[in-house]
């Protein structure tokens, strides 16, 4: 990735990380943080980088309220990681954030489409 | 609820939690260096491990009881290190003055002390005879004395008491070096049983007790302090650093109160000035009188315990800028103030030209005990330090400062089988020096340095700098200043421990 493209690449927007994280986890069963930040990385397309500083803080969060739990193993490089996964609060939690984040993506696509039109 | 019990499970095991974490973040570090290639590379992506463990920590909700927990472990470390630091000096200052210090005679580096030794009683007194055959036989001393304690009645002022003496042979004195404060010293034909004379020192001790010296002698420790002829070389010099000094000396454990005098009572030392009643102009030489002349400080009267008999005495307010003011003493005001109120009187003295009279107080002895307290050369006045004419400053006056302190708490501790009397109490500024630089450059390695790494790391990290092999360096650095500190306050406590029963064996 060039210099670029780093620069310009955007932020994840606000409130969704939590959201973001937990979908990751809903799909992949287990993962550690890296592991995280990478799926996300690479389904976005590389569009969405998240920062370390955001999400070992967003992780613990979550582990708090009880939307994950954590457990520590091998990795496949034989590195000992700890290695996240969704409860089933935290699944409630996620569809709750999906419904609330459709709802605001409509509503803002339903603003933004006339003026393009 | 569950929110709750988690973090009521993290306040006991927040230890475990950080190491996890720690532990985490290195695994994930890893994992990318591998991926990337590039170690530096991916240490500069990940940024500051602590600054991220930290803001992690947050969501346990504990953080501001760390950050007590942390405030009150260093508030501890400090305070014990400043116990030490404040009770070694304390502590090193006595044991300095009562065993490392030469004995108070002119050679102590000639004196030796000779006990007798046997396998019975261990280390004991000198049977008397031994002491007449190696008087005798001895080529390697110059002379013996002989000295050995015992407990005598005293009667005959007031209430019988029971004091501790000495019986000595009559050339004990000279070959100490010293001379008798009162009297004379025995003479030879008097060290013999039964001989007229015996006794003399007793008499001393007796008199001693029954003459009022016009001050509190219990209590009360004097200090020599001479300024530098840089200091002494004018007037500007020489106040700030008589103004200073007091303040120097009060801190010393132990000490109340302190004053100033170029001439402490009964060290036959003063200066005489000419002086005149009321304010008018100076009369012919020989129609003026003379007294004995003491510059003092506020504290004066409060440290020597003098009797303020009517009026005041000096205080903070009687400086250059208010009208001059004096104390006299009572045989001064009988003198010249025959029946009448001497408060608001003016005298005129050479140099300082008028000065009101504001209190008087009782006579003390400064030529002996035997001194004539009615003599009219007797008089005395005092003048305040800090309104002091700058010819009274660089005058032979100054030469010699006394500091006078009133001393107690430690002294207590002392032994009080005679030990106060080679006691020099002499403040000793070089292990107050020695204590603040040590507090100074402790405070900084413990306090500045790892705060200064600590801004060190943040600032690499701002720079997406390496920070990561850094910030476990200044983890290391840290931990190794709380252990270095530690064990330094273990050892200034420990030490200063057995400074003090070492202190108590004494008694």
């Amino acid at each position: 990735m060039d210099r670029n493209t780093e620069l310009s690449r955007p932020d994840i927007p606000p409130g969704t990380l939590d959201m973001l994280i937990l979908k990751t986890l809903a799909l992949h069963g287990r993962l550690h943080g890296y592991g995280i930040a990478q799926h996300i990385k690479r389904t976005s397309e590389d569009v969405l980088q998240v920062e370390e500083g955001s999400l070992y803080p967003a992780l613990q969060r979550m582990l708090m309220k009880g939307w994950t739990e954590a457990e520590w193993d091998q990795t496949s490089t034989n590195r000992r990681a700890r290695f996240y996964r969704i409860t089933r609060r935290g699944r409630k939690r996620l569809h709750a954030e999906i419904s609330e984040f459709t709802r605001v993506m409509s509503a803002i696509t339903r603003v933004i489409q006339p003026a393009e039109g | 609820m569950g929110l709750l019990f988690r973090r009521l499970g993290i306040l006991f095991r927040g230890g475990r939690m950080d190491r996890e974490l720690e532990e985490e973040m290195r695994s994930h570090l890893e994992t990318a260096a591998e991926e990337m290639g590039d170690d530096h590379a991916a240490r500069r992506v990940f940024g500051n491990p602590l600054l991220l463990r930290e803001r992690s920590a947050e969501a346990w909700g504990w953080r501001w009881l760390e950050e007590i927990k942390q405030d009150l472990k260093y508030a501890r470390r400090m305070l014990t290190q400043a116990l030490g630091i404040w009770a070694t000096t304390a502590i090193f200052s006595v044991v300095n003055g009562v065993l490392l210090q030469p004995l108070s005679y002119p050679e102590p580096g000639r004196l030796l002390r000779i006990y007798e030794t046997t396998s019975e009683m261990g280390r004991n007194s000198v049977a008397y005879p031994n002491y007449i055959d190696w008087r005798r036989a001895s080529r390697s001393f110059k002379d013996m004395g002989a000295t050995r304690g015992d407990e005598f009645d005293f009667t005959g002022a007031g209430e019988p008491k029971q004091i501790r003496g000495e019986y000595v042979s009559a050339n004990l004195i000279p070959v100490l070096g010293v001379t008798s404060l009162v009297g004379r010293n025995f003479l030879p034909e008097e060290d013999r049983q039964g001989a007229a004379g015996a006794g003399l020192m007793m008499q001393s001790v007796r008199r001693l007790w029954r003459v009022n010296p016009g001050f509190n002698t219990r209590q009360l420790l004097t200090a020599q302090a001479a300024l530098s002829p840089t200091v002494m070389a004018s007037p500007q010099g020489i106040r700030p650093a008589y103004q200073q000094l007091p303040g120097r000396v009060a801190p010393i454990p132990g000490v109340e109160s302190t004053a100033i005098t170029p001439a402490v009572p009964l060290s036959e030392r003063d200066s005489e000035i000419p002086f005149w009643p009321g304010a008018g102009p100076q009369p012919p030489s020989d129609r003026m009188t003379s007294a004995m002349f003491y510059l003092v400080t506020p504290d004066y009267l409060r440290v020597m315990q003098i009797p303020l008999l009517r009026g005041r005495f000096f205080n903070e307010r009687d400086n250059t800028t208010s009208p001059l003011v004096v104390v006299i003493d009572d045989v001064l005001a009988k003198h010249v103030f025959p029946g009448q109120d001497p408060i608001g009187k003016q005298l005129s003295l050479i140099v300082a030209g008028p000065v009101q009279v504001a209190g008087v107080v009782g006579h003390v002895k400064h030529w002996g005990l035997d001194a004539d307290d009615t003599a009219r050369i007797r008089d005395q006045i005092y003048f305040p330090f800090l309104q002091a004419p700058d010819k009274f400053m660089s005058g032979g006056v100054a030469g010699l400062l006394l500091s006078v302190a009133m001393v107690h708490g430690l002294l207590r501790f002392l032994p009080s089988n005679g030990m106060l009397a080679t006691l020099r109490a002499t403040p000793d500024w070089r292990i107050l020096a020695f204590g603040s630089t040590l507090a100074l450059a402790t405070t900084f390695l413990f306090g500045f340095a790892p705060a200064w790494q600590t801004l060190r790391t943040d600032l690499r990290s701002a720079m997406q700098a390496a920070a990561g092999s850094a910030s476990r360096g200044s983890i290391v650095l840290r931990k190794s200043l709380v252990a270095a500190q530690v064990v330094f306050s273990f050892v200034l406590v420990s030490g200063a421990l057995l400074f003090a029963k070492t202190l108590l064996n004494l008694r």
